[in-house]
C-alpha cells in the first residue's frame, strides 16, 4: 500500500513537471497533436501507478519521450509553416459573407445543428447576424458579426476613453502582490497611504483592486464576512 | 528556444540511460551465465561438491547482480529466475540430480531470454 502512494506522488510530480515544461498553450486550447500527448501521458501514468511489479522508469521514459518530441514538433510548427498545417490542421471558413458554405461544412463533417450550436455558445442565435465563421484548428468557432450587429465600440461612439491599465490584485488577504505593483507602477508608499486614509490596517484588507491612474477598490475583511 | 534544448536534452539522457541499462543488464547476466557454466562443468564431472558450492555462490551473486534491475525490469521477470536459483543447492544436497541438471538447463536458458528481453531487436520491438 505505502509503495503504491509513494509512486503516485512520484509520477504525480512527474507528470506536472511534464506539463510545466510543455508549457501554457498544452494547458488550455489544445491542438491535435498536444491532445494525443495529453492522453498518452494521462494513460501512460496510470499503469506504473497501479502496478507495483512494474519499474516506475517504464512509466517516465515514454512521458520524457513524448514531452521531448512535443517540444520539438511544437518547434518545428513554429519555424515551418507546411509542418503546422500538417500536424495542427489549418482554420476553415464555414460562413462566409454570411452564406454558409455546406462543402467546408461537410468537410469538417459539421452539421448545420453543429454550427448553431457553436454559435448559441457565443450567445449568437441568429444565423443572419454572423458575416464570418471560422473553424479553428482547435475545434473552436470564431465568429465575427456583420457590421450591423457588432457591439458599438467607445471609436464608434467617439467617446475619449481614459486608458487606466488593468485592475490588478495589490493586497489579497493582508498580503501585498510585489506583481501587481510593478504592472500598475504602484510603491509599496502609495499602498501604506491608501490604507491610512481608508484607516484599515493591511490584516484587515480582504482585496485591494487598483490600476494605473491609481483608482482603487478596497474590500476589508469585515465587509467579506 | 529554451524548451527545444530542454527537448534535445531529455531525448539525449534518455539515450545514455537505455545504453547504460543495456550495457549493464547484460556484462552482469553474462557473468552468472560464466558461472552456469562453470557448475555445468562440475556436473559434468561428477564433482557434486564444486556443485554445492558453485550453486551458492551462483544464489548470492544473482542476488547482488541483479539488485538493480527492479528499476527497469519487470519484478516478476527478476523474482522467476531466482526462486529456481535457490532450489539447485537443495537438490544437490538431497540427491535430486536428475532435477538438478534440467533446473539449471532452465535458468540458463531464462538468463538468456533475460539478456535478450531489452535488446531493442525488431522482435522485441514489435
Amino acid at each position: 500500500m505505502s509503495i503504491i502512494a509513494i509512486r503516485t506522488v512520484i509520477i504525480y510530480i512527474f507528470v506536472i513537471a511534464a506539463m510545466r515544461i510543455m508549457g501554457k498553450r498544452q494547458l488550455g486550447e489544445l491542438q491535435p497533436s498536444e491532445l494525443v500527448v495529453t492522453l498518452l501521458i494521462a494513460d501512460l501514468a496510470a499503469v506504473p501507478m497501479q502496478e507495483n511489479g512494474m519499474p516506475l522508469l517504464n512509466g517516465i521514459i515514454p512521458i520524457m519521450i513524448l514531452v521531448a518530441l512535443e517540444l520539438l514538433l511544437s518547434a518545428l510548427m513554429l519555424k515551418l509553416p507546411f509542418f503546422q498545417r500538417l500536424i495542427g490542421g489549418k482554420s476553415k471558413i464555414i460562413v462566409s459573407d454570411g452564406r454558409v458554405d455546406i462543402n467546408a461544412l461537410n468537410s469538417m463533417r459539421m452539421t448545420i445543428e453543429d454550427l448553431m450550436e457553436a454559435l448559441r455558445q457565443q450567445s449568437i442565435f441568429d444565423l443572419r447576424d454572423v458575416q464570418y465563421a471560422i473553424v479553428e484548428p482547435n475545434g473552436k468557432t470564431s465568429v465575427l458579426l456583420k457590421p450591423g450587429n457588432r457591439p458599438a465600440t467607445c471609436k464608434d461612439l467617439s467617446l475619449n476613453t481614459p486608458d487606466n491599465g488593468i485592475p490588478m490584485i495589490i493586497i489579497s488577504d493582508g498580503r501585498i502582490s510585489r506583481w501587481g505593483l510593478d504592472v500598475c507602477r504602484l510603491s509599496e508608499e502609495w499602498v501604506n497611504t491608501t490604507l491610512a486614509e481608508n484607516n484599515v490596517a493591511i490584516d484587515d484588507v480582504f482585496l485591494l483592486l487598483a490600476d494605473r491612474e491609481k483608482t482603487y477598490h478596497l474590500i476589508r475583511k469585515e465587509e467579506e464576512k | 528556444m529554451k524548451r527545444v534544448y530542454a527537448a534535445i536534452g531529455i531525448l539525449l539522457a534518455v539515450a545514455v540511460l537505455c545504453v547504460t541499462t543495456l550495457k549493464f543488464q547484460s556484462n552482469n547476466i553474462k557473468e552468472l551465465i560464466l558461472i552456469v557454466e562453470k557448475i555445468e562443468d562440475a556436473y559434468k564431472k561428477d564433482d557434486i561438491e564444486s556443485c554445492i558450492e558453485l550453486s551458492y555462490e551462483f544464489a548470492e551473486k544473482y542476488k547482488t547482480n541483479t539488485g538493480t534491475f527492479p528499476f527497469f525490469m519487470r519484478h516478476s521477470d527478476v523474482s522467476k529466475i531466482e526462486e529456481t536459483i535457490v532450489t539447485l543447492p537443495i537438490m544437490l544436497k538431497t540427491d535430486d540430480i536428475q532435477h538438478f541438471a534440467a533446473e539449471l538447463a532452465r535458468c540458463k536458458n531464462m538468463l538468456v531470454n533475460m539478456a535478450d528481453l531489452e535488446m531493442p531487436s525488431l522482435g522485441n520491438i514489435m
